[in-house]
């Protein structure tokens, strides 16, 4: 009974603080020493535990390590900066502040930078990369990272010079699948379902759209998903079949010109997983 | 919905702009002060049989699953995802 009481009181306190607004959540404000240590520890944890059955593949081979690099110079010295190199603004104003990464590189195994690139950490700044880039350049960005360490900054201001091109391979075309007329909208999907929710949130559906089954804000800039697979039509323009949820996601500015949804450049195979799981809300 | 013209069109846009949680929009004040009244545009949605193809909370029969449900309508950040959710661009649309 006396648990009871203050398990009960401690909730209440805790509501008290949430409520009341007294917690600074300024990005400005820093952490407590022992708030820091806490939440690093958490995350090194974390990622060791998840990264541990990682194979990691030969990251010595030098076209690797340069794609790697042109990878790394598009996406990560945004935020993290390079030998010599600052970040930019966006890096600066992060809390946490994004890692230097050449003393990340040579205090954490590669498997556990290929977790961090691939799955992003949550509550902080640090995306996931897993959706944007393919796993065979998320490795090349780790063989860059381990070279890193050796680079002086005018070895890192030369290869900048030197090495051009984005980071990435092109988009493999799928095969096209046959005879998709007959089958339920769901399978003719042709994606996983279970995928849908994470590729959802990898291209910030949710900031738009409420979607049943996803966490997200009290979303109200698009219409509610909630009922999707038993409408008629998709943007009140074509007919909801899978192939034209494909069609409206991939390619929605030449259905509904001037439509207020943007071009999120989903990947087909993204895209297939999204209607899948959209076809299980009737 | 070519053959609605302004006296309908207002409790129209009002009704929608109050099926929502309870905030206060300064849409909805303007409209009420015009006198513009949110039952005759219930009235009217039901009229009109709107419900054939949206999903409307408060209005009887409003389950059509054509186009989009409108609940919540006075948060929403667009019409048809192309136009701003202002009261003047609702009675036109």
């Amino acid at each position: 009974m006396i648990l009871t009481a203050s398990a009960g009181c401690l909730s209440l306190a805790g509501f008290a603080v949430l409520y009341s607004g007294v917690y600074d959540v300024a990005a400005t404000k820093q952490h407590s020493a022992l708030l820091y240590w806490i939440l690093d520890t958490g995350l090194r944890s974390s990622v060791r535990q998840r990264a541990g059955g990682i194979s990691v593949p030969a990251l010595s081979d030098t076209a690797l390590i340069e794609n790697g690099f042109r990878c790394f110079r598009d996406h990560c010295v945004q935020c993290h900066g390079a030998p010599g190199v600052a970040p930019d603004d966006v890096g600066k104003g992060l809390l946490p502040l994004p890692n230097n990464l050449v003393q990340t590189a040579r205090e954490w195994p590669p498997a556990e930078l290929y977790w961090v690139s691939k799955y992003g950490i949550r509550m902080t700044g640090m995306p996931a990369w897993g959706y944007r880039l393919a796993d065979q350049e998320l490795w090349a960005i780790v063989a860059f990272l381990k070279h890193m360490p050796l680079l002086a900054p005018k070895d890192y201001r030369a290869l900048n010079e030197t090495i051009s091109g984005p980071c990435g391979l092109p988009e493999a075309k799928p095969a096209t699948q046959p005879g998709e007329d007959s089958a339920p909208l769901a399978a003719l999907a042709n994606g996983d379902p279970l995928r849908g929710p994470v590729a959802l949130r990898q291209y910030a559906c949710t900031v738009c759209h409420r979607i049943p089954g996803i966490t997200g804000p009290n979303a109200h800039v698009g219409p509610p998903l909630e009922g999707i697979a038993r409408r008629n039509y998709l943007a009140g323009i074509i007919p909801n079949t899978a192939q034209n949820m494909i069609r409206w996601i991939r390619d929605l500015q030449a259905v509904s010109p001037s439509t207020a949804m943007p071009d999120l450049d989903v990947k087909e195979s993204d895209a297939r997983d999204m209607a899948a799981y959209l076809f299980t809300l009737e | 919905m070519a053959t609605l013209i302004n006296r309908r069109a207002t409790p129209l846009g009002i009704v929608l702009m109050v099926t929502a949680s309870s905030c206060a929009d300064p849409d909805l004040h303007a409209l009420r002060s015009a006198g513009a009244d949110p039952e005759a545009g219930r009235v009217a949605i039901e009229h009109y049989d709107c419900g054939v193809c949206h999903t409307i909370p408060g209005i009887r029969g409003a389950r059509g699953l054509v186009g989009p449900p409108l609940d919540a309508f006075s948060h929403r950040v667009y019409i048809a995802g192309k136009f701003g959710n202002r009261q003047e661009i609702l009675e036109r649309w």
